[in-house]
């Protein structure tokens, strides 16, 4: 008996090297560009040279020994405003992810358990929130609450929430309606019970994929919210911001606007392969609704 | 009779040193049907596909594939390509997968015979209706889409479509699994029909041993990649000559007598044994010689070839008295259901069911889909609120709404799901799952629930290493088993089996079969038992009732009902479900002279 249990358990885990090898590509890129980029943001501000608001040259020079990436149109040093500008750009999607995902996964748990009317009536009103434009309700927002970290932390996770409500519900209710829930309900389990058992054992995985994808929509909306000027203060420097800043001197100096930029672009896709990698180990099944 | 496609010696691997089908060799002939059988994992499947030029992901070793003289084998995709379709017709097993879901049946029936037979709009559509008059389906049916059919018209469409461009070849992979007893049939009749007619050399996949001794000619018993017997189908049926074939055949429950099923022990290796006989380690047979060499597939008297060394010694008959012994049943009901009506919505599944479980016995509910039997069982194991009607358990009435039964109602009703790859937690390991029953419904400390549960599994003949996997780590009836061993671990007085067995190969139904009567005997649990298999009720229910659009229209002592049945829903289901004619006695072998494992 246990010769079987053992070939089943091997031949099952021979199916894994077909897609690994793009995938441990996929894999490597991802965890390339997250650590560069997070490593910029995390530990740019130790290694600036200069002070990022300071001016310290001549306005718009070009890339020299002294300023590696140049000056912007004030004259201060690029590279330190580099090194300084992805803490906004990293900590705020981060946190309002993780508030999105905790509202949102609790509303969505609550709905797909129980079904029936309450699951309408938060669906329906979940299909309305998500119709709403959330670049443009952030403006509304953040010049009616102004534009704090805190706002601009709420705001984002307000936008995110139906999102990660109707995946949440989809998959709790696919949960719910199984056989194994239907078995533990017939032994007269507890709903907490079969939350703890059943429910949650069941969603973890497909959670931690849609956090991956979802961190990473997020770190795209918050750096355009920062290119329009929203949730920074200048001149303290955020990437999206120096992209905004920036675009004048693209003739004269690119890398003034596309090294912020490529951070930005390596932090939401670094976060996307590596989710994608995690959700392959937990064997979750992306497609899967 | 023609040859129409040669096959010989095929051997397969998965480009690596494991062989899938090794020497195989069959001949497919003008009007006539060859099944090829075997339990999962046997490689009728691919040793099939492999023959007609489907060969992605494989590796050819050895072997040919002739039709008309061309190796099907040797040739590129894009030319074997032009054989499907116009020579070489397939009825795929996932009939909703084979049907384009939004185009019309028209449609696709102009196009096939647009790209195989060259007709054009005009001479296509005269020509389909042709066709799906031959195979029993109204020429309404094109105009539907493939959702608005049912699965038996599907099946006969599948067919029909197949057959359209006239091929010479006709590969079926198990084209009726899934169907109720009476589309199967129509099925069945249908091809053999067109097989006789179109002059269609046909080759049937199948694990069902009853259904192919109703629609083939000759059969070809595969195991580990091998063909280890051949011959016509009567002559290999009746009086096999491989121990794998007899212990298929003990396996298989039969609707027209009332006997124990056979599990064969062990499983099967999934792939070619090399340097010895494939069945050797679950063979009651073996000896010596069978551990030597792989045996060659020798052809014996009457067209058959037999692969075993021991062919010449081994006269394989059926057990001397598989009936089962009838149970003499308590009088005192242990479930008592009256006049029960239920309902999802507004679509009622059952009304005014009354039935009666007997202390100890088994009692069977039969019916086809949609009949309602499965609904009934989920209302008894307190899983949906009936709309009127009671049930009683050992006489009590249970409340009327399920969430307020008491722990020891919950305790003694248990209930065993289809299928258990949906029953059972994939995020919970088997130990979890039974601690988990156990620290409900068992009574005492830690120590007496650990010996609960490894009694369960000895029971149900699980090793206790299962209670670390996970249930995607077991087989499909290994993990039958685990449910079964959730549901018995409580020791309740009423379990609900709810086709418990369907899906399952005929050796793992047959196991779980006697794994259900043992605990049965034992326990003296009593056991509602659902399910559409008319052959397993009658091997294990000691009484039955008939359901059909949600009532109970035939109940009684099974050996009355299958024996003399009243109602004539039961006598078509009886008539349609496929079993093994008993062998007509034949005067070269009297049946005394023969016994199980003499040497001659």
């Amino acid at each position: 008996m246990t010769t079987t249990v053992d070939i089943i358990a091997r031949t099952r885990k021979k199916a894994g090297p077909r897609r690994s090898a793009a995938a441990s590509i996929g894999v490597s890129v991802g965890a390339a560009a997250l650590f560069l980029s997070v490593g910029v943001a995390l530990l740019g501000p130790l290694l600036a040279p200069e002070d990022p608001v300071a001016i310290s040259g001549r306005p718009r020079l070009g890339p020299s020994s002294e300023h590696l990436l140049g000056t912007d149109q004030l004259g201060r040093d690029l590279l330190s405003r580099v090194l300084h500008g992805g803490w906004s750009v990293i900590a705020v999607p981060t946190a309002a992810t993780l508030v999105a995902f905790g509202v949102g996964a609790a509303i969505g748990v609550w709905t797909g358990l129980a079904g029936g009317r309450r699951d309408v009536v938060t669906s329906r009103a979940v299909d309305v929130l998500i119709s709403l434009p959330p670049l443009l309700m952030a403006i509304v927002f953040i010049s009616a609450f102004g534009s704090s970290a805190v706002v601009l932390v709420g705001v984002t996770a307000l936008f995110f929430v139906p999102r990660v409500v109707r995946v949440v519900r989809g998959t709790t209710a696919a949960v719910i309606a199984s056989d194994y829930v239907a078995a533990s309900r017939a032994r007269g389990d507890s709903t907490a019970q079969i939350l703890r058992r059943d429910v949650v054992p069941n969603i973890s995985g497909q959670l931690v994929v849609e956090f991956g994808a979802r961190l990473s929509n997020v770190v795209m909306f918050v750096a355009t919210l920062n290119y329009l000027g929203l949730g920074v203060h200048p001149p303290q420097p955020s990437w999206g911001l120096m992209v905004a800043e920036n675009t004048l001197l693209l003739r004269t100096n690119p890398l003034a606007a596309l090294v912020p930029a490529a951070l930005i672009a390596a932090l939401a896709v670094g976060v996307s392969l590596v989710s994608d990698r995690v959700a392959e180990r937990l064997a979750v099944d992306v497609a899967a609704p | 009779m023609t040859v129409v496609l040669r096959v010989s010696g095929l051997t397969v691997d998965y480009a690596g040193p494991v062989r899938v089908v090794r020497d195989v060799g069959f001949e497919l002939r003008r009007g006539r049907l060859l099944g090829l059988v075997g339990e999962s994992g046997s490689g009728k499947s691919t040793a099939a596909l492999a023959a007609i030029g489907v060969t992605q992901g494989l590796r050819r070793e050895a072997g040919s594939s002739l039709l008309d003289g061309t190796d099907l084998c040797a040739l590129s995709v894009g030319r074997v390509r032009r054989f499907w379709g116009r020579r070489i017709g397939y009825v795929p097993q996932e009939i909703g997968g084979a049907l384009h879901p939004t185009f019309r049946v028209r449609t696709q029936f102009r196009e096939t015979l647009r790209l195989n037979a060259g007709l054009d709009k005009r001479a296509a559509d005269p020509a389909a209706a042709e066709l799906l008059a031959a195979v029993n389906v109204p020429d309404s049916a094109l105009r539907r889409y493939p959702h608005e059919l049912s699965g038996g018209q599907l099946q006969r469409v599948a067919l029909a479509l197949a057959l359209a461009p006239d091929p010479d070849v006709l590969v079926l992979d198990e084209p009726t699994t899934g169907l109720d007893v009476n589309s199967q049939q129509q099925v069945a009749a249908v091809l053999r029909r067109a097989v006789r007619e179109r002059g269609v050399a046909a080759l049937f996949i199948s694990h069902d041993l009853a259904l192919l001794s109703e629609v083939a000619d000759d059969v070809a018993v595969m195991y580990a990649g091998e063909i280890v017997e051949t011959g016509p189908v009567t002559a290999v049926l009746h009086e096999p000559r491989h121990p794998y074939t007899r212990a298929l055949l003990n396996a298989l429950p039969s609707p027209l007598e009332a006997v124990t099923t056979e599990g064969i022990p062990g499983v099967p290796p999934g792939r070619a044994v090399e340097g010895e006989c494939g069945f050797a380690s679950r063979c009651p047979h073996v000896t010596v010689s069978c551990r030597e060499a792989v045996p060659a597939l020798v052809s014996i008297e009457d067209g058959r070839a037999v692969r075993c060394v021991r062919h010449r010694e081994l006269r394989l008959t059926a057990v001397a008295d598989r009936r089962r012994a009838s149970t003499e049943p308590d009088a005192r009901a242990v479930l008592d259901v009256v006049d029960l009506t239920c309902a999802y919505g507004t679509t009622t599944a059952a009304e005014g069911v009354s039935l009666r479980v007997h202390e100890g016995s088994v009692t069977a509910l039969v019916g086809e889909s949609g009949s309602g039997k499965s609904t009934l069982g989920r209302a008894i194991a307190g899983l949906l609120r009936p709309v009127s009607g009671e049930i009683r358990l050992g006489g009590e009435p249970l409340p009327a709404e399920p969430r307020k039964r008491t722990g020891e109602q919950r305790h003694h009703i248990q209930l065993i799901f289809q299928n258990p790859s949906t029953s059972l937690n994939p995020r919970r390991t088997v130990g979890d799952l039974l601690r988990h029953v156990t620290r409900r419904f068992v009574a005492g400390d830690r120590a007496a629930r650990e010996a609960a549960i490894a009694e369960t599994l000895a029971a149900v003949q699980l090793d206790p290493a299962v209670l670390d996997r996970y249930p995607g780590q077991l087989s499909g009836g290994q993990r039958q088993r685990v449910a079964i061993a959730a549901a018995f671990v409580a020791r309740p007085r009423l379990v609900v089996c709810d086709e418990i067995t369907s899906g399952q190969d005929v050796s793992v139904q047959a196991a779980i079969l006697a794994t259900l009567a043992d605990l049965r005997r034992r326990l003296g649990t009593s056991v509602l038992f659902i399910s559409h298999d008319l052959g397993v009720v009658r091997s294990i229910a000691d009484h039955v009732y008939v359901m059909r659009h949600g009532r109970i229209v035939e109940s009684g002592h099974t050996e009355e009902v299958f024996g003399a049945p009243r109602d004539d829903y039961t006598r078509s289901l009886l008539d349609a479900v496929p079993a093994i004619q008993p062998a007509v006695p034949s005067e070269g072998m009297p049946p005394e002279a023969v016994h199980e494992g003499s040497a001659s």
